[in-house]
């Protein structure tokens, strides 16, 4: 078989890896939040906010809350 | 600090005077134009990306004019945006070979002459991960299984289930309840024991013809909490890092992996090597 890259396997493969690796940068020169560096706050908060709903039985919350097309976006 | 949303849950965090949104670093010829050099891509929300480069070193930064991280509360506008960043890296890759992917979000304080500056400061800690990467890409494998058929292999041949089922024949309601409880368990174990095989094998196979091999965590709650379709069977994820040169013995292990009853796999890639990326201290 051959790999395969569509913009759909890119979201779901790499998000994780978007948002907590690739090259960290330790610098003065790197904006923060009030000393939490490079990932917004508000994005942390709503990924954790639906996690922790669904871990409490909030999956229709999440379905209701979700993108209503989760094909591939173009951008 | 305060923060303050907009309509479209766009919210605003710390700001800088001039900043530059990074993507990702890239390994460059020499030769190369030095300064900042436009290049045809579209960054997030269609910014113009260009590209600075180091004065001593032949290395790069693709960044966009950008005074504050990305931040929002509207998950479909951060989806794109977090597209649109790979996109960019994916496009860097294509044009200059194997990038250093940035973290999503990360912006730096100044402007081209202070990035350039910053990349001069740090060239060595860049060029040694280029030579540790080497031209490597990123490769996802998930491994999926479906047990149905190894479950009903298992009812006929394992014994301590066929000990357990004649044992069920001749019991009282009470007993049985908890002989069924036992069954389960067993049959669970088994599986497990099953899945635990089935994730060395991949990871023994894949590694001989991968730089690197880690396991990844099969559903990440950021994929799940943007809406993202997740495969219910997947029992493993692999991360690998490989020449692209091994994706066809990659993919022909891949093959007779796949071959496995009720065994499924997704290859992916090639991706900019997230998982495999460096921390760069700044060196000033």
């Amino acid at each position: 078989m051959q790999p395969t890259r569509t913009e759909e396997h890119a979201l779901v493969e790499l998000l994780d890896v978007l948002l907590e690796r690739g090259v960290v940068i330790q610098a003065d020169i790197v904006v923060t939040v009030a000393d939490i560096p490079l990932v917004g706050i508000s994005l942390r908060a709503a990924i954790a906010g639906i996690a922790k709903m669904s871990e409490y039985g909030g999956q229709a919350w999440v379905e209701r809350s979700s993108p209503p097309d989760v094909g591939p976006q173009g951008s | 600090m305060s923060e303050t949303a907009d309509s479209d849950g766009s919210t605003v965090g710390e700001t800088v005077d001039t900043g530059r949104y990074l993507y990702c670093l890239v390994d460059l010829d020499e030769g190369q134009d030095t300064g900042t050099v436009p290049v045809d891509i579209d960054g997030i929300e269609g910014e113009s990306v260009f590209l600075i480069t180091a004065r001593q070193a032949a290395v790069g930064a693709l960044v966009h004019e950008r005074e504050g991280p990305f931040d929002s509360t509207d998950l479909t506008k951060l989806r794109d945006w977090l597209l649109a960043h790979q996109q960019v890296v994916d496009a860097a890759g294509d044009r200059f070979g194997t990038p250093l992917p940035v973290q999503f979000d990360t912006v730096l304080d100044g402007d081209d002459e202070a990035v350039a500056a910053w990349l001069d400061r740090n060239s060595g800690q860049v060029t040694d991960a280029f030579g540790e990467l080497d031209g490597c890409w990123e490769y996802r494998v998930t491994l999926s299984w479906d047990p149905t058929g190894f479950e009903a292999e298992q009812r006929t041949t394992d014994a301590e289930l066929s000990s357990i089922d004649q044992r069920l024949d001749r019991s009282g309601t009470g007993t049985q309840f908890l002989l069924e409880k036992k069954y389960d368990q067993r049959l669970r174990e088994l599986v497990r024991q099953r899945e635990t095989a089935l994730k060395e094998m991949l990871v023994d196979r894949l590694s001989a013809d991968a730089r690197e091999v880690t396991e990844r965590p099969v559903q990440s709650d950021a994929a799940a909490s943007l809406g993202l379709e997740l495969d219910s069977d997947a029992i493993g994820q692999v991360a690998l890092l490989a020449p692209s040169t091994a994706e066809s013995a990659l993919g022909s292990t891949l093959d007779d992996i796949a071959d496995t009853p009720g065994v499924d796999v997704r290859f992916t890639g090639p991706w900019p090597p997230y998982t495999f990326a460096p921390e760069i201290t700044d060196d000033g």
